[in-house]
Protein backbone atom coordinates (compact mmCIF):
# COMPACT_ATOMS: atom_id res chain seq x y z
CA UNK A 1 0.00 0.00 0.00
CA UNK A 2 1.69 3.15 -1.16
CA UNK A 3 0.47 5.82 1.89
CA UNK A 4 0.07 8.95 0.89
CA UNK A 5 -0.42 11.67 3.76
CA UNK A 6 -3.44 14.00 2.84
CA UNK A 7 -3.21 15.57 6.56
CA UNK A 8 -0.28 17.44 5.38
CA UNK A 9 -2.08 19.38 2.22
CA UNK A 10 -3.89 22.09 2.98
CA UNK A 11 -7.91 21.95 2.91
CA UNK A 12 -8.16 24.11 0.26
CA UNK A 13 -5.84 22.67 -1.82
CA UNK A 14 -7.34 18.91 -1.80
CA UNK A 15 -8.99 17.88 -5.20
CA UNK A 16 -12.61 17.47 -4.70
CA UNK A 17 -14.68 13.98 -5.42
CA UNK A 18 -17.84 16.73 -6.51
CA UNK A 19 -20.83 13.99 -5.40
CA UNK A 20 -23.55 15.68 -8.40
CA UNK A 21 -25.81 16.44 -5.33
CA UNK A 22 -25.55 19.85 -6.02
CA UNK A 23 -26.87 20.94 -2.66
CA UNK A 24 -24.53 18.44 -0.67
CA UNK A 25 -21.55 20.03 -2.93
CA UNK A 26 -22.52 23.76 -2.19
CA UNK A 27 -22.79 22.22 1.81
CA UNK A 28 -19.39 20.93 1.51
CA UNK A 29 -18.09 23.75 -0.31
CA UNK A 30 -17.46 21.88 -3.69
CA UNK A 31 -17.59 18.20 -2.64
CA UNK A 32 -16.02 15.81 -1.00
CA UNK A 33 -11.95 15.83 -0.49
CA UNK A 34 -11.29 13.07 -2.81
CA UNK A 35 -9.87 9.57 -0.85
CA UNK A 36 -12.14 10.74 2.37
CA UNK A 37 -14.23 7.50 3.77
CA UNK A 38 -17.29 9.04 4.94
CA UNK A 39 -19.77 7.02 6.99
CA UNK A 40 -22.97 7.95 6.09
CA UNK A 41 -25.05 7.00 9.27
CA UNK A 42 -28.56 7.17 10.11
CA UNK A 43 -31.63 4.87 10.89
CA UNK A 44 -33.75 2.58 8.00
CA UNK A 45 -35.62 4.20 5.87
CA UNK A 46 -33.73 7.72 5.70
CA UNK A 47 -32.33 7.88 2.29
CA UNK A 48 -28.77 6.37 2.86
CA UNK A 49 -28.82 3.71 0.23
CA UNK A 50 -30.78 6.45 -2.19
CA UNK A 51 -28.23 8.56 -1.41
CA UNK A 52 -24.87 6.22 -1.95
CA UNK A 53 -26.59 5.26 -4.96
CA UNK A 54 -26.85 8.81 -7.15
CA UNK A 55 -23.22 9.64 -5.71
CA UNK A 56 -22.27 6.62 -7.88
CA UNK A 57 -24.62 7.27 -10.93
CA UNK A 58 -22.63 10.56 -10.88
CA UNK A 59 -19.21 9.28 -10.67
CA UNK A 60 -20.17 6.74 -13.54
CA UNK A 61 -21.47 10.05 -15.57
CA UNK A 62 -18.27 11.71 -15.12
CA UNK A 63 -16.59 8.20 -16.24
CA UNK A 64 -15.15 7.56 -12.84
CA UNK A 65 -14.98 3.82 -12.31
CA UNK A 66 -17.59 3.74 -9.39
CA UNK A 67 -18.26 0.38 -7.43
CA UNK A 68 -21.69 -0.55 -4.92
CA UNK A 69 -20.53 -3.26 -3.03
CA UNK A 70 -23.97 -4.44 -1.55
CA UNK A 71 -24.67 -6.61 1.91
CA UNK A 72 -27.74 -6.32 3.14
CA UNK A 73 -29.81 -6.19 -0.42
CA UNK A 74 -29.58 -8.35 -3.61
CA UNK A 75 -28.04 -5.70 -5.92
CA UNK A 76 -30.37 -6.86 -8.76
CA UNK A 77 -32.92 -5.02 -6.34
CA UNK A 78 -30.83 -2.01 -5.88
CA UNK A 79 -30.74 -1.43 -9.43
CA UNK A 80 -34.44 -1.32 -9.60
CA UNK A 81 -33.88 1.55 -6.83
CA UNK A 82 -31.93 3.68 -9.76
CA UNK A 83 -34.20 3.26 -12.87
CA UNK A 84 -36.59 6.08 -12.23
CA UNK A 85 -34.12 8.61 -11.77
CA UNK A 86 -34.18 11.15 -14.78
CA UNK A 87 -30.17 11.02 -15.14
CA UNK A 88 -29.67 7.42 -14.87
CA UNK A 89 -29.15 5.31 -17.94
CA UNK A 90 -29.07 1.38 -18.08
CA UNK A 91 -25.22 1.98 -20.22
CA UNK A 92 -23.75 3.19 -17.16
CA UNK A 93 -23.80 -0.39 -16.31
CA UNK A 94 -23.47 -1.65 -19.83
CA UNK A 95 -20.15 0.27 -20.29
CA UNK A 96 -18.63 -0.92 -16.97
CA UNK A 97 -18.25 2.81 -15.02
CA UNK A 98 -20.85 1.75 -12.61
CA UNK A 99 -20.79 -2.06 -11.30
CA UNK A 100 -22.14 -4.02 -8.49
CA UNK A 101 -21.12 -6.87 -6.04
CA UNK A 102 -23.13 -8.70 -3.37
CA UNK A 103 -20.46 -9.87 -0.49
CA UNK A 104 -21.71 -12.85 -0.29
CA UNK A 105 -19.69 -14.04 -3.27
CA UNK A 106 -16.53 -12.22 -1.85
CA UNK A 107 -17.07 -14.30 1.41
CA UNK A 108 -17.68 -17.40 -0.40
CA UNK A 109 -14.82 -16.83 -2.66
CA UNK A 110 -12.91 -16.13 0.39
CA UNK A 111 -14.49 -19.10 2.30
CA UNK A 112 -16.24 -17.04 4.82
CA UNK A 113 -19.62 -17.96 3.57
CA UNK A 114 -20.13 -20.25 6.61
CA UNK A 115 -18.45 -18.52 9.03
CA UNK A 116 -20.13 -16.77 12.11
CA UNK A 117 -16.81 -14.47 13.08
CA UNK A 118 -14.33 -12.97 11.36
CA UNK A 119 -10.89 -13.85 12.58
CA UNK A 120 -7.94 -10.87 12.29
CA UNK A 121 -6.71 -12.49 9.54
CA UNK A 122 -9.81 -13.41 7.74
CA UNK A 123 -10.65 -9.30 7.91
CA UNK A 124 -7.01 -8.60 6.38
CA UNK A 125 -7.89 -10.62 3.85
CA UNK A 126 -11.49 -9.40 2.75
CA UNK A 127 -9.39 -6.14 2.84
CA UNK A 128 -7.17 -7.62 0.10
CA UNK A 129 -10.00 -8.62 -2.11
CA UNK A 130 -11.68 -5.39 -2.10
CA UNK A 131 -8.08 -3.99 -2.65
CA UNK A 132 -7.49 -6.08 -5.53
CA UNK A 133 -10.75 -5.13 -6.80
CA UNK A 134 -10.67 -1.45 -6.40
CA UNK A 135 -7.24 -0.83 -7.66
CA UNK A 136 -7.55 -3.56 -11.09
CA UNK A 137 -10.99 -1.71 -11.90
CA UNK A 138 -9.41 1.71 -10.78
CA UNK A 139 -12.43 2.29 -8.61
CA UNK A 140 -12.70 5.89 -7.74
CA UNK A 141 -15.99 5.75 -5.52
CA UNK A 142 -17.08 2.87 -3.93
CA UNK A 143 -20.13 2.63 -1.65
CA UNK A 144 -20.59 -0.18 0.60
CA UNK A 145 -24.00 -0.74 1.98
CA UNK A 146 -23.61 -1.26 5.20
CA UNK A 147 -20.37 -1.79 6.77
CA UNK A 148 -22.94 -2.29 9.91
CA UNK A 149 -23.76 -5.31 8.42
CA UNK A 150 -20.12 -6.86 7.48
CA UNK A 151 -19.22 -5.64 11.44
CA UNK A 152 -21.86 -7.90 12.39
CA UNK A 153 -19.45 -10.77 11.50
CA UNK A 154 -16.91 -8.95 13.28
CA UNK A 155 -17.98 -9.36 17.14
CA UNK A 156 -15.74 -7.71 18.54
CA UNK A 157 -14.47 -3.86 19.01
CA UNK A 158 -11.07 -4.68 18.67
CA UNK A 159 -11.88 -6.33 15.42
CA UNK A 160 -13.73 -3.62 14.06
CA UNK A 161 -11.55 -1.10 14.76
CA UNK A 162 -8.99 -3.04 12.87
CA UNK A 163 -11.55 -3.52 9.83
CA UNK A 164 -12.70 0.14 9.55
CA UNK A 165 -9.07 1.68 10.30
CA UNK A 166 -7.42 -0.56 7.52
CA UNK A 167 -10.13 -0.26 4.82
CA UNK A 168 -10.34 3.01 5.01
CA UNK A 169 -6.52 3.51 4.92
CA UNK A 170 -6.76 1.06 2.01
CA UNK A 171 -9.16 3.04 0.31
CA UNK A 172 -7.51 6.61 0.92
CA UNK A 173 -4.30 5.37 -0.37
CA UNK A 174 -5.84 4.21 -3.71
CA UNK A 175 -7.37 7.93 -3.80
CA UNK A 176 -10.94 5.90 -3.94
CA UNK A 177 -13.73 8.06 -1.92
CA UNK A 178 -15.96 6.34 -0.49
CA UNK A 179 -19.12 5.97 1.15
CA UNK A 180 -19.53 3.72 4.12
CA UNK A 181 -23.03 3.54 4.95
CA UNK A 182 -24.20 2.50 8.84
CA UNK A 183 -27.09 1.96 10.41
CA UNK A 184 -28.36 2.87 13.63
CA UNK A 185 -31.49 2.79 15.54
CA UNK A 186 -34.03 5.84 15.68
CA UNK A 187 -32.90 6.35 19.41
CA UNK A 188 -29.42 6.31 18.82
CA UNK A 189 -27.61 8.23 20.62
CA UNK A 190 -24.36 8.20 18.61
CA UNK A 191 -23.49 8.10 15.38
CA UNK A 192 -22.41 4.34 14.39
CA UNK A 193 -23.68 1.25 16.12
CA UNK A 194 -20.36 0.42 17.27
CA UNK A 195 -18.90 4.10 18.26
CA UNK A 196 -15.78 3.19 16.66
CA UNK A 197 -16.58 4.30 13.15
CA UNK A 198 -16.94 7.72 13.62
CA UNK A 199 -13.90 8.08 15.04
CA UNK A 200 -12.29 6.79 12.36
CA UNK A 201 -14.24 8.11 9.54
CA UNK A 202 -12.63 11.56 7.87
CA UNK A 203 -16.36 12.33 7.25
CA UNK A 204 -19.85 11.45 8.66
CA UNK A 205 -23.12 12.37 7.48
CA UNK A 206 -25.92 12.14 9.39
CA UNK A 207 -29.22 11.39 8.06
CA UNK A 208 -32.36 10.94 10.19
CA UNK A 209 -35.95 11.92 10.60
CA UNK A 210 -37.38 14.83 12.30
CA UNK A 211 -40.92 14.90 13.91
CA UNK A 212 -42.27 18.93 14.27
CA UNK A 213 -45.54 19.46 15.37
CA UNK A 214 -46.89 16.31 14.17
CA UNK A 215 -44.87 16.75 10.74
CA UNK A 216 -42.40 14.24 9.96
CA UNK A 217 -39.37 15.75 7.90
CA UNK A 218 -36.33 13.97 6.22
CA UNK A 219 -33.22 15.63 7.57
CA UNK A 220 -29.64 15.61 6.48
CA UNK A 221 -26.31 16.78 8.32
CA UNK A 222 -22.93 17.31 7.93
CA UNK A 223 -21.49 16.74 11.28
CA UNK A 224 -17.74 16.03 10.27
CA UNK A 225 -15.71 16.22 7.06
CA UNK A 226 -11.72 16.31 7.57
CA UNK A 227 -10.28 18.23 4.41
CA UNK A 228 -12.61 20.73 3.95
CA UNK A 229 -14.75 24.12 5.63
CA UNK A 230 -18.40 23.08 6.03
CA UNK A 231 -21.95 23.67 7.13
CA UNK A 232 -22.44 21.68 10.18
CA UNK A 233 -26.39 22.96 9.58
CA UNK A 234 -29.65 20.21 9.26
CA UNK A 235 -31.45 20.14 6.03
CA UNK A 236 -34.69 18.69 4.83
CA UNK A 237 -33.84 16.36 2.11
CA UNK A 238 -36.24 15.03 -0.15
CA UNK A 239 -36.18 11.81 -2.83
CA UNK A 240 -36.68 12.46 -6.11
CA UNK A 241 -36.53 12.02 -9.54
CA UNK A 242 -34.07 14.74 -10.31
CA UNK A 243 -32.22 13.19 -7.55
CA UNK A 244 -31.78 14.07 -3.70
CA UNK A 245 -32.73 17.65 -3.18
CA UNK A 246 -31.80 19.82 0.16
CA UNK A 247 -33.38 22.88 1.40
CA UNK A 248 -32.12 24.59 5.01
CA UNK A 249 -34.10 23.34 8.24
CA UNK A 250 -36.07 26.50 9.05
CA UNK A 251 -35.29 27.52 12.75
CA UNK A 252 -37.96 30.35 13.31
CA UNK A 253 -35.77 32.43 14.87
CA UNK A 254 -34.08 29.91 16.95
CA UNK A 255 -34.99 29.46 20.53
CA UNK A 256 -38.53 27.40 20.37
CA UNK A 257 -41.68 27.93 22.81
CA UNK A 258 -41.29 25.60 25.59
CA UNK A 259 -38.09 24.10 24.83
CA UNK A 260 -35.99 25.38 27.59
CA UNK A 261 -34.99 28.96 28.68
CA UNK A 262 -38.45 29.66 29.98
CA UNK A 263 -38.33 31.58 32.87
CA UNK A 264 -35.40 32.42 35.25
CA UNK A 265 -35.89 32.43 39.12
CA UNK B 1 -51.39 51.21 -6.38
CA UNK B 2 -52.31 49.40 -9.97
CA UNK B 3 -55.88 48.54 -11.45
CA UNK B 4 -56.86 45.04 -12.15
CA UNK B 5 -56.91 46.37 -16.11
CA UNK B 6 -53.42 47.79 -15.38
CA UNK B 7 -51.76 44.94 -13.70
CA UNK B 8 -51.13 43.15 -17.22
CA UNK B 9 -49.33 45.78 -17.87
CA UNK B 10 -47.72 46.32 -14.94
CA UNK B 11 -46.41 42.96 -14.78
CA UNK B 12 -44.91 43.42 -18.33
CA UNK B 13 -42.46 45.91 -16.82
CA UNK B 14 -40.75 43.22 -14.32
CA UNK B 15 -37.16 42.18 -14.49
CA UNK B 16 -36.24 38.49 -13.90
CA UNK B 17 -35.81 37.69 -10.63
CA UNK B 18 -38.29 40.03 -9.20
CA UNK B 19 -40.26 39.18 -5.88
CA UNK B 20 -43.34 41.23 -6.15
CA UNK B 21 -46.27 41.19 -2.97
CA UNK B 22 -49.08 41.34 -4.69
CA UNK B 23 -52.03 42.82 -2.57
CA UNK B 24 -55.11 41.60 -3.50
CA UNK B 25 -58.69 42.91 -2.94
CA UNK B 26 -61.25 39.50 -2.71
CA UNK B 27 -63.41 40.87 -5.41
CA UNK B 28 -60.46 41.08 -7.71
CA UNK B 29 -58.64 37.69 -6.81
CA UNK B 30 -59.33 35.53 -9.42
CA UNK B 31 -58.51 38.48 -12.37
CA UNK B 32 -55.06 38.55 -10.35
CA UNK B 33 -55.01 34.79 -10.61
CA UNK B 34 -55.59 34.96 -14.72
CA UNK B 35 -53.62 37.65 -14.99
CA UNK B 36 -50.72 35.78 -13.51
CA UNK B 37 -51.37 32.64 -15.10
CA UNK B 38 -52.04 33.55 -18.75
CA UNK B 39 -51.30 36.70 -19.97
CA UNK B 40 -48.00 37.31 -18.66
CA UNK B 41 -46.55 33.64 -18.99
CA UNK B 42 -48.33 33.61 -22.18
CA UNK B 43 -46.18 36.40 -23.40
CA UNK B 44 -42.58 35.26 -22.66
CA UNK B 45 -43.43 31.34 -23.09
CA UNK B 46 -43.00 30.39 -19.41
CA UNK B 47 -43.51 28.06 -17.11
CA UNK B 48 -45.77 28.79 -14.08
CA UNK B 49 -45.32 26.60 -10.75
CA UNK B 50 -48.83 27.84 -8.33
CA UNK B 51 -48.20 27.18 -4.97
CA UNK B 52 -51.65 27.41 -2.96
CA UNK B 53 -52.26 26.93 0.86
CA UNK B 54 -55.56 28.69 0.19
CA UNK B 55 -57.91 26.94 -2.02
CA UNK B 56 -57.26 23.80 -3.45
CA UNK B 57 -55.47 23.27 -7.09
CA UNK B 58 -58.78 21.15 -8.00
CA UNK B 59 -61.17 24.79 -7.67
CA UNK B 60 -58.34 26.95 -9.23
CA UNK B 61 -58.15 24.31 -12.07
CA UNK B 62 -61.34 24.50 -12.48
CA UNK B 63 -61.29 28.32 -12.73
CA UNK B 64 -58.76 28.06 -15.23
CA UNK B 65 -60.79 25.69 -17.63
CA UNK B 66 -63.75 27.87 -17.32
CA UNK B 67 -61.73 30.96 -18.64
CA UNK B 68 -60.25 28.76 -21.38
CA UNK B 69 -56.72 29.32 -20.19
CA UNK B 70 -54.10 26.92 -21.13
CA UNK B 71 -52.89 24.87 -18.32
CA UNK B 72 -49.63 23.47 -20.04
CA UNK B 73 -47.13 25.04 -18.58
CA UNK B 74 -48.73 25.69 -15.49
CA UNK B 75 -47.55 22.71 -12.34
CA UNK B 76 -49.37 23.22 -9.08
CA UNK B 77 -47.39 22.76 -5.66
CA UNK B 78 -50.83 21.94 -3.13
CA UNK B 79 -50.74 22.70 0.19
CA UNK B 80 -54.23 22.25 1.09
CA UNK B 81 -55.77 18.99 -0.55
CA UNK B 82 -53.49 16.23 0.78
CA UNK B 83 -55.13 16.13 3.95
CA UNK B 84 -58.33 15.38 2.55
CA UNK B 85 -57.73 13.19 -0.54
CA UNK B 86 -54.63 11.69 0.47
CA UNK B 87 -51.88 10.76 -1.77
CA UNK B 88 -53.51 8.66 -4.05
CA UNK B 89 -55.40 10.94 -6.09
CA UNK B 90 -52.29 13.23 -7.46
CA UNK B 91 -53.40 14.63 -10.70
CA UNK B 92 -51.02 15.52 -13.38
CA UNK B 93 -49.61 18.65 -13.19
CA UNK B 94 -50.28 18.83 -9.04
CA UNK B 95 -47.70 17.74 -6.56
CA UNK B 96 -48.88 17.87 -3.20
CA UNK B 97 -47.49 19.27 0.19
CA UNK B 98 -48.86 17.01 3.31
CA UNK B 99 -49.30 20.12 5.19
CA UNK B 100 -48.83 23.57 4.74
CA UNK B 101 -46.95 23.55 7.78
CA UNK B 102 -44.31 21.88 6.07
CA UNK B 103 -42.73 24.88 4.68
CA UNK B 104 -39.55 23.44 3.30
CA UNK B 105 -41.25 20.46 1.78
CA UNK B 106 -43.25 23.39 -0.39
CA UNK B 107 -39.34 24.80 -1.12
CA UNK B 108 -38.67 21.30 -2.00
CA UNK B 109 -41.12 20.40 -4.71
CA UNK B 110 -40.52 23.84 -6.01
CA UNK B 111 -37.12 23.41 -6.35
CA UNK B 112 -38.25 19.67 -7.41
CA UNK B 113 -40.32 21.21 -10.70
CA UNK B 114 -38.20 23.94 -11.81
CA UNK B 115 -35.36 20.72 -12.47
CA UNK B 116 -37.51 18.41 -13.66
CA UNK B 117 -39.31 20.88 -16.26
CA UNK B 118 -36.58 23.04 -17.26
CA UNK B 119 -37.66 26.22 -18.76
CA UNK B 120 -36.25 29.30 -19.71
CA UNK B 121 -38.14 31.75 -17.57
CA UNK B 122 -40.15 31.05 -14.59
CA UNK B 123 -43.12 32.27 -12.07
CA UNK B 124 -43.62 31.26 -8.94
CA UNK B 125 -46.68 32.08 -7.56
CA UNK B 126 -47.42 31.74 -3.24
CA UNK B 127 -51.10 32.11 -2.83
CA UNK B 128 -51.19 32.99 -0.31
CA UNK B 129 -49.23 34.49 2.50
CA UNK B 130 -52.38 35.09 4.97
CA UNK B 131 -53.25 31.04 4.81
CA UNK B 132 -49.72 30.42 5.19
CA UNK B 133 -49.47 32.97 8.09
CA UNK B 134 -52.70 30.93 9.81
CA UNK B 135 -50.34 27.62 10.41
CA UNK B 136 -47.30 29.01 10.88
CA UNK B 137 -45.60 31.27 13.12
CA UNK B 138 -44.67 34.44 11.62
CA UNK B 139 -40.61 33.87 12.76
CA UNK B 140 -40.79 30.42 10.73
CA UNK B 141 -42.52 32.05 7.88
CA UNK B 142 -40.50 35.53 7.09
CA UNK B 143 -37.12 32.65 7.38
CA UNK B 144 -38.79 30.33 4.84
CA UNK B 145 -39.49 33.72 2.12
CA UNK B 146 -36.45 35.24 2.76
CA UNK B 147 -34.73 31.39 1.88
CA UNK B 148 -37.15 30.70 -1.06
CA UNK B 149 -36.56 34.29 -2.63
CA UNK B 150 -32.99 34.43 -2.84
CA UNK B 151 -33.21 30.98 -3.97
CA UNK B 152 -35.34 31.67 -6.79
CA UNK B 153 -33.75 35.24 -7.29
CA UNK B 154 -30.80 32.62 -7.93
CA UNK B 155 -32.88 31.03 -11.26
CA UNK B 156 -34.03 34.40 -12.34
CA UNK B 157 -37.68 33.53 -11.64
CA UNK B 158 -40.38 35.89 -11.31
CA UNK B 159 -41.86 35.52 -7.73
CA UNK B 160 -45.53 36.51 -6.74
CA UNK B 161 -46.74 36.43 -3.23
CA UNK B 162 -50.47 37.14 -3.05
CA UNK B 163 -51.53 38.61 0.17
CA UNK B 164 -55.66 38.47 -0.22
CA UNK B 165 -56.59 39.49 3.30
CA UNK B 166 -59.81 41.24 4.24
CA UNK B 167 -57.95 43.42 6.86
CA UNK B 168 -54.82 44.77 6.96
CA UNK B 169 -51.99 43.17 8.84
CA UNK B 170 -48.95 45.48 9.73
CA UNK B 171 -46.89 42.39 10.29
CA UNK B 172 -47.77 40.73 7.39
CA UNK B 173 -47.10 43.86 4.98
CA UNK B 174 -43.63 44.62 7.27
CA UNK B 175 -42.81 40.78 6.42
CA UNK B 176 -43.58 40.79 2.44
CA UNK B 177 -41.68 44.35 2.81
CA UNK B 178 -38.43 42.53 4.06
CA UNK B 179 -38.20 40.06 1.42
CA UNK B 180 -39.47 41.59 -1.94
CA UNK B 181 -38.57 44.19 -4.52
CA UNK B 182 -42.34 45.22 -5.18
CA UNK B 183 -45.50 46.00 -3.16
CA UNK B 184 -48.28 46.38 -5.56
CA UNK B 185 -51.44 46.87 -4.41
CA UNK B 186 -54.51 45.81 -6.62
CA UNK B 187 -57.21 47.86 -6.94
CA UNK B 188 -60.57 46.33 -8.14
CA UNK B 189 -61.43 48.22 -12.01
CA UNK B 190 -63.95 50.70 -11.51
CA UNK B 191 -62.24 52.77 -8.13
CA UNK B 192 -60.16 55.80 -8.90
CA UNK B 193 -57.02 55.61 -7.13
CA UNK B 194 -53.68 57.02 -6.49
CA UNK B 195 -50.14 56.04 -7.82
CA UNK B 196 -49.09 52.76 -7.47
CA UNK B 197 -46.54 52.25 -4.41
CA UNK B 198 -42.68 51.12 -5.28
CA UNK B 199 -40.35 50.37 -1.84
N1 LIG C 1 -36.62 8.59 -6.25
C1 LIG C 1 -37.38 8.38 -5.17
N2 LIG C 1 -38.55 9.04 -5.05
C2 LIG C 1 -39.34 8.84 -3.97
N3 LIG C 1 -39.04 8.02 -2.97
C3 LIG C 1 -37.89 7.34 -3.02
C4 LIG C 1 -37.00 7.49 -4.12
N4 LIG C 1 -35.93 6.70 -3.90
C5 LIG C 1 -36.15 6.09 -2.71
N5 LIG C 1 -37.32 6.45 -2.19
C6 LIG C 1 -37.89 5.96 -0.92
O1 LIG C 1 -37.15 6.47 0.16
C7 LIG C 1 -37.11 5.53 1.21
C8 LIG C 1 -35.72 5.43 1.82
O2 LIG C 1 -34.86 4.83 0.95
P1 LIG C 1 -33.46 4.16 1.32
O3 LIG C 1 -32.43 4.93 0.57
O4 LIG C 1 -33.54 2.71 1.02
O5 LIG C 1 -33.24 4.36 2.90
P2 LIG C 1 -32.14 3.66 3.83
O6 LIG C 1 -31.06 3.09 2.96
O7 LIG C 1 -31.65 4.75 4.72
O8 LIG C 1 -32.85 2.60 4.61
C9 LIG C 1 -37.62 4.24 0.65
O9 LIG C 1 -38.88 4.00 1.26
C10 LIG C 1 -37.79 4.47 -0.82
O10 LIG C 1 -38.94 3.85 -1.31
MG1 LIG D 1 -30.49 1.05 2.80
Amino acid sequence: MADKDYSIIPDKERERCVTGIEALDTILNGGIPRSNSVLVTGSCGTGKTTLSLEFLVHGAIKEENCLFISVTEDSKKMLNNIVPYDFFDQSLIEEGNLSFIDIPDLYDELGLLEKSEFSFKEIDELIAKIEKIVVENDIKRLVIDSVTSVCFQLKTEEKIRDFMLHLMKMLSSHGCTSLLISEISPEEPRYSQYGVEEAIADGIIMMGNLERQGDLLRTLQVVKMRGTDHSRAKYVLDLTAVGVLLVPLLKGGGVKAGSGGGKDG
Amino acid sequence: MVSVQGLPEKLDSLEPGSAVALKVDVDSYFEVITALTDKFPRNREMQVIYTTSTISSATIIHVLDAFDISRDNIQFVDAVSYMTMGASKQPEGVTFVESPTMLENISLKIEYLLKKYPADENTVIIDSIDSLSIHNDNRILSEFLHILISNLRSHDCFTFILSVSEQDSEEIDNMLAMVCDDFIEVRPENESGSTEVEM
